[in-house]
């Protein structure tokens, strides 16, 4: 999950960067690439496009290195936002690209003139793209920014929860992904209430810090 | 009875764990059960930010998790080994375009050089038996000591300010390292007014006997051993609590050193001074 104890000697990094520290930016690299990798690929649902994304990122740092700020937030946001902003274009242009091949699709439909069913068929198609249901895909023919924002939101949580330890990862999933109560989740393990309790609110405190680190992650909910 | 900042702390805790558990603090008007906490939150700045966040996590799970059709999806994701290859030799056959230093605060929360340490110090291994205290009494520490009887009513009534959501974070890190510690500030007069929370990897400094500075002036946060000062940062303020947070970083030797004391001071505003020339409004022995 976001590194703390990273976090914490960024600033030092990254002025070893600006002064052409390769070591450093190895060690930035090895820090942070993991986060930014994962949440790529569950944006963009594709590993080559996060691989591109992922090292326009790290060498928009090498060479702005001297601009990074750590009073104004963390490299691991930094280097997110960088990611999100041209993971979001490529995002818009793939839902475009998709919405176009939508055309005979449209042509099935009783009446090409029908706007709403034209909608329809873009939406299935981005829906195809997003791996999504075409109500989302609706939505994003409606407000693409705010799609593809959840979408991002989406990604993030998911790739902060994968990198929770595996028996705190299990027990917010059952809670969240299976709806299980805390005495559902301790049946359903075989373990003790206590123990599903104490395990939950480790979580969640290294969920919270690890969101807290992310603009747009926590604090805009 | 009053509710304290650590029990609202552990009863929110405790809703998030509930389903729907946070959303009865918002019924009208609340259960009677609930009704302190709700109270409680009401007038403090800090405890609302700790409901709202943990609202924030709740729905961002549920956004991120309900409709995930297989757990695998929740595996971890790393680039692979090429990449590293890729990104490391792009930037080896590129220069650093030369730019100004890295802005202030980057290096850490200090903008001065920290005075070489005494070299006999190891950083000691903080045991569980030393630091075994729960959640409870630890936050009772580190909040209500650093915030009790604080006036802490916004107006508007409680909301999500990013600064508290960023000290509530830094504490909650704090907090669940099993190693983490916490000591109380008290006035030169000896009263407990706010509380230091640290663990390997930040600090937490809290405190509600302050009065906000006039523009001139800024409270300021050092560390002492031995007659010798290293400056750790300027504190903030929102409502009535005054807080600095931040890294452990260069400080890891001087906190674990039990002799040294962590101090605010009065300060005239501007840059760090090597050493403080304000008067001591707080101070703690960090083997207190």
């Amino acid at each position: 999950m976001t590194g703390t104890p990273a976090a914490s000697d960024d600033g030092g990094l990254v002025q070893r960067i600006a002064m052409g520290d390769e070591a450093a930016f190895a060690a930035a690299y090895d820090r942070h690439s993991g986060q930014l990798f994962g949440s790529l690929v569950r944006f963009l649902g594709d590993r080559e496009a996060a691989a591109e994304v992922v090292q326009d990122a790290f060498l928009a740092l090498w060479r702005r290195a001297s601009q990074f700020d750590a009073t104004a937030g963390s490299l691991s946001a930094w280097l997110l936002a960088i990611a999100r902003h041209r993971a979001i274009d490529r995002f818009r242009a793939d839902a475009r690209r998709a919405a176009s091949r939508s055309i005979p699709l449209s042509a099935l439909l009783p009446d090409e003139r029908d706007e709403p069913g034209r909608a329809a068929s873009e939406d299935l198609a981005t829906a195809r793209l997003l791996d999504t249901d075409p109500s989302v895909a609706t939505a994003a023919a409606a407000d693409p920014e705010t799609v593809a924002d959840r979408r991002w939101v989406q990604a993030g949580v998911r790739t902060i929860v994968s990198e929770l330890p595996e028996a705190e990862r299990s027990v917010v999933l059952l809670a969240y992904s299976s709806g299980l109560s805390q005495s559902e989740i301790a049946d359903h393990l075989g373990a003790p209430i206590g123990t599903v309790k104490s395990r939950t609110r480790r979580a969640f405190a290294r969920l919270r810090s690890g969101l807290a680190d992310v603009p747009g992650l926590l604090e805009d909910a | 009875m009053a509710m304290d900042h650590a029990e609202a702390h552990e009863r929110i805790a405790d809703l998030a764990l509930e389903r729907d558990g946070l959303d009865r603090l918002r019924a009208d008007p609340a259960p009677s059960d609930e009704r302190a906490l709700v109270e409680h939150v009401r007038g403090c700045p800090t405890c609302s930010a700790d409901l709202a966040t943990s609202h924030a996590l709740r729905d961002r799970l549920q956004l991120a998790l309900a409709d995930l059709a297989d757990g695998a999806a929740l595996d971890p994701i790393g680039p692979p080994d090429w990449l590293r290859d890729v990104v490391l030799d792009a930037a080896h056959r590129e220069p650093v375009a030369a730019g100004p230093s890295v802005a202030a605060g980057a290096a850490g929360p200090s903008v001065a050089a920290v005075p070489p340490r005494p070299s006999s110090w190891a950083l000691p291994r903080w045991t569980a038996p030393q630091w075994a205290v729960g959640l409870a009494a630890v936050l009772a520490i580190a909040l209500l000591g650093g915030l009790a009887g604080a006036a802490l009513v916004r107006p508007g009534g409680p909301g999500l300010d990013p600064s508290m959501v960023a000290v509530v974070a830094t504490l909650d890190r704090v907090l669940a390292e099993p190693d983490h510690r916490a000591v109380q500030l008290r006035t030169p007069a000896g009263t407990a007014a706010g509380s230091v929370a640290w663990s390997s990897s930040d600090i937490a400094v809290l405190a509600s006997s302050l009065s906000a500075p006039s523009g001139d002036r800024a409270y300021r946060c050092w560390l002492e051993w031995s007659g010798r000062w290293a400056p750790v940062g300027a504190m903030e303020f929102a409502g009535g609590t005054a807080y600095w947070t931040g890294p452990v970083g260069e400080w890891a030797d001087l906190m674990a050193d039990p002799d040294a004391r962590f101090v605010v001071t009065l300060e005239p505003a501007g840059p760090p001074r090597d050493a403080p020339a304000g008067a001591i409004v707080l101070e703690a022995g960090l083997g207190s």
